[in-house]
């Protein structure tokens, strides 16, 4: 008992001494977490703008404000604008070299050419000057993936049709607005604001816990490889069981984990509390008992991802070759990463559900269902169950490679000796 | 010469026959190739392809014109009921997912009804029932002015600066620089991460003190160096192939991949700026090799300095917003992410050229400068057999002190 101490004191001390811990621990999610301030916030403006909230179409034809727009047409189309666009829109050239002249010398800021051949090849370009695309489509002029992209189709739109009534229909044949909607069950409440909070919830879940897991581990990896490389480990093993190293090592490394938890997790609640302020809405409540399952999920998950790290660097002869193991343990992490927002909107959909049983991706993407959503309780049981069992497996194994002969090799590290290494005897 | 030539030859095969550097070469392609498959499923699991279902009090409905739309196969079906009870058993049947109802009067007025189970019809079903009714609204028209305003025209952005077109259908000459940047970045730090591993591992068991004896330093980090490039070029390549060959397979079944047009400028861009980029990043680690003592104190600090390479990928929420941000602009400029920042700024619209000529000549100046500071500091760090070289130390062989 007295050497296990011993190494979890040495392991603290000498993680906690290393500059890049403490860069990771504090710099990076700061870093992280100011670029999802800014994003929140960014989002919670973009929300209170368009409070009226989403229509399944695009009614919302309100002409944002425009730049001087200049028109060469050469079909002879445009005669008359819709009554809700100003009769100056557009300044009109005779030519494309007299529009060129003028978005040359600054005159107008974009200038739109209707060819000719219109009605048969339908195509209308828009010339500007270091053009961009920009998310909210602000300053587009009346460019694709501008907030005005939808006035170009409307003019032209209105200038082929004659009758304005088929027109107006043709615009929006059945308006979101207009249509009396009839729901025959009742759906869940769901609240706007809340579920962006949900989605941000989404975002930065299975990042805290891919963080928690990936580097928590890794540490462990990169700990055992160290001593091997400087030779420490035929001192150390002189005078303490491999046995007693491994656990040394793994409640060393937990510690930190839950070190590294804490700052992430006070800087997720910080998170949180900015964005539901920035959202104008009561702060994001977990769900009862989600702590308690995030908690278990984060300790289980965490042996496990210990345990195979622990077995690599058992084995590695260096950091660069264990670390190869790493990439094992990030893939089923990646899915849940990638597909986060997919748990907001069906969080007992296909790909979460399977995500949240399978053991090695369990952690991260339990958790986030738990966050977002509610989720029966025999799929939790089964996950912890699953989660459990599997780590308790690869404990075993990690044991079974956590022997001098391996501790003291420096053979080159292979898939061959990671799937064999643990049958050998003592 | 020679030397050099036999170090580069050396590094090279070294390298291209490590297990991880075939392991990862290939997995970057696979890794892709299984998200978008795994993107594609998700997007297909939680989609409802349910017919949906009308009355139309108006008769203005011919529900045998669904039929002449383009692409109806890949459109949700649209199936007409006679009245509005036999519509809401098939609803409540769960044989549709909605139930539109258009009064007599329509469409003199657009009001309408909407029966559904628990959610609304997405805007995806909602836009095709609407195409559906606006091809009904037309059909008395010519069939070249119906086609017209039902497609709608077809809007580019040219760009008389970069003289670059910009189409909604030609979206996927938007995405492929992201893919692309994101290639050359891991490309990149990978090779560094090889150079450091390589340098700092030699330096720590003392057999770069045995080479030096027979080869300069310079040759001896040139010919590393040169073999590294070779590799992380080799890499790109087959990256670049498996996307060619990918978008070849794929454009036949896929309409907007037929849409791609080879990027010249960006290709020019890239062919700037990767390389002084990349003898930046491997001078600075072949500085951090030469004066830490052991390898795992220099992939610390290299993991650091990774951070200030990839800053602009943490913060591509910001470009997407605005790509002319003022902190894109500094990044544009600012040599170590000025690489790919451009590249990730490249699809989103035109790099002012006054942005790229000034970013790439602060590029050129500081590679130059770091390769210079890199070759002392490394000379530095021979001399002070295995003991690691401190910020002061460091400071001082580059004055030359």
């Amino acid at each position: 008992m007295r050497n296990i101490w011993l190494v979890i004191k040495h392991d603290l001390g000498v993680t906690l001494r290393q500059r890049s811990f403490w860069i990771f621990t504090l710099l990076v999610p700061a870093f992280l977490l100011a670029l999802n301030t800014y994003q929140i916030f960014e989002e919670g403006r973009a929300a209170r703008s368009d409070s009226d909230g989403h229509q399944p179409e695009a009614e919302s034809t309100r002409l944002a404000a425009l730049p001087a727009i200049g028109l060469v047409d050469e079909a002879h189309l445009i005669v008359d604008l819709p009554p809700d666009i100003p009769d100056d829109l557009f300044v009109r050239f005779p030519d494309p070299a007299a529009a060129l002249a003028a978005l040359e010398a600054g005159e107008i800021d974009q200038y739109v050419h209707i060819p000719a051949n219109y009605l048969i090849a339908g195509n209308v370009t828009v010339y500007d000057q270091n053009f961009q695309i920009l998310q909210n489509g602000e300053d587009m002029g009346v460019a694709f993936r501008s907030e005005n992209e939808w006035v170009l189709p409307q003019i032209i739109g209105y200038n082929l049709v004659d009758d304005e009534q088929l027109f107006v229909a043709l615009q929006n044949p059945v308006p979101g607005a207009l249509a009396e909607s009839h729901a025959l069950r009742a759906a869940p409440e769901t609240d706007a604001a809340s579920q962006e909070l949900a989605g941000v919830v989404s975002r930065v879940m299975p990042y805290l816990y891919y963080f928690l897991l990936v580097m928590g581990s890794s540490y462990l990896m990169r700990s055992v490889v160290a001593e091997k490389e400087n030779r420490t480990a035929e001192v150390l093993l002189l005078s303490l069981n491999p046995r007693e190293m491994m656990v040394g090592k793994l409640l060393a490394m937990s510690g930190l984990t839950w070190l590294q938890a804490l700052v992430w997790v006070g800087g997720g609640i910080l998170v949180l509390g900015r964005g539901a302020e920035a959202l104008n809405v009561a702060e994001f409540a977990f769900p009862p008992g989600f702590l308690v399952w995030a908690v278990l999920f984060l300790i289980l998950g965490y042996l496990l991802f210990a345990s195979v790290m622990a077995a690599a660097g058992a084995i590695a002869p260096n950091a660069r070759e264990g670390g190869q193991v790493t990439v094992l343990l990030i893939v089923p992490l990646m899915p849940t990463l990638m597909f986060g927002p997919a748990f907001v909107e069906d969080p007992n959909g296909i790909l979460p559900v399977v995500l949240s049983l399978f053991p090695f991706s369990a952690p991260s993407a339990m958790v986030t269902r738990l966050a977002v959503a509610p989720v029966p309780l025999w799929q939790i049981f089964l996950s912890l169950a699953a989660l459990a069992l599997t780590a308790y497996l690869f404990i075993v194994l990690a044991a079974r490679f956590f022997r001098a002969g391996n501790l003291l090799s420096f053979e080159s590290f292979n898939w061959r000796r990671l799937a064999t290494g643990w049958r050998q005897v003592k | 010469m020679r030397s050099f030539w036999l170090i580069a030859r050396h590094e090279y095969h070294h390298t291209v026959a490590r297990r991880g550097f075939v392991i990862m070469t290939a997995a970057i392609p696979l890794g892709l190739i299984a998200l978008i498959g795994l993107g594609i499923l998700v997007e297909g699991i939680g989609k409802d392809s349910r017919p949906v279902g009308y009355v139309d009090h108006s008769n203005t409905l011919d529900d045998g014109l669904h039929t002449m739309m383009t692409d109806a196969d890949a459109r949700i079906q649209i199936l007409a009921f006679s009245d509005e009870a036999t519509g809401r058993n098939a609803l409540e049947a769960e044989e549709i997912q909605a139930l539109f109802v258009l009064p007599a009067e329509y469409p003199q007025t657009l009001h309408t009804e909407l029966y559904y189970l628990e959610e609304p019809p997405t805007g995806e079903v909602w836009r095709h029932f609407d195409d559906y009714v606006r091809l009904n609204l037309l059909s008395d028209m010519p069939e070249e002015m119906q086609r017209r305003l039902l497609e709608g025209p077809d809007i580019a952005v040219r760009d008389i600066v970069s003289n670059r077109v910009f189409s909604k259908s030609g979206a996927v000459n938007i995405a492929l620089p992201f893919v692309a940047s994101f290639l050359l970045f891991f490309a990149t730090m990978a090779g560094s991460g090889y150079m450091l591993g390589i340098v700092a591992g030699e330096k720590e068991n003392r057999t770069i003190e045995v080479m030096v004896t027979t080869v300069t330093p310079g040759q001896l980090i040139g010919g590393k160096t040169l073999g590294l490039l070779a590799a992380a070029l080799t890499q790109l390549t087959i990256y670049f192939l498996a996307v060619v060959v990918g978008l070849v397979v794929a454009a036949p079944h896929v309409p907007e991949l037929q849409q791609i047009a080879v990027p010249w400028g960006y290709l020019g861009v890239v062919a700037l700026f990767f390389l002084p980029t990349y003898a930046l990043v491997s001078a600075m680690m072949v500085a951090i090799a030469g004066a830490v003592g052991e390898v795992q104190q220099g992939q610390q600090l290299a993991g650091l300095l990774y951070f200030f390479f990839m800053l602009p990928m943490l913060l591509v929420p910001i470009l997407f917003k605005n790509p002319g941000h003022p902190l894109m602009v500094f990044f544009t400029l600012f040599p170590t992410t000025s690489f790919l920042t451009i590249s990730l700024r490249w699809g989103l619209g035109t790099v002012p050229l006054w942005q790229v000529g000034v970013s790439w000549v602060l590029l050129v100046a500081t590679t130059g400068f770091v390769v210079w500071a890199a070759a002392r500091i490394f000379r530095a760090g021979m001399l002070h057999y295995g003991q690691p070289l401190s910020v002061k130390a460091a400071l001082a062989s580059i004055r030359g002190a």
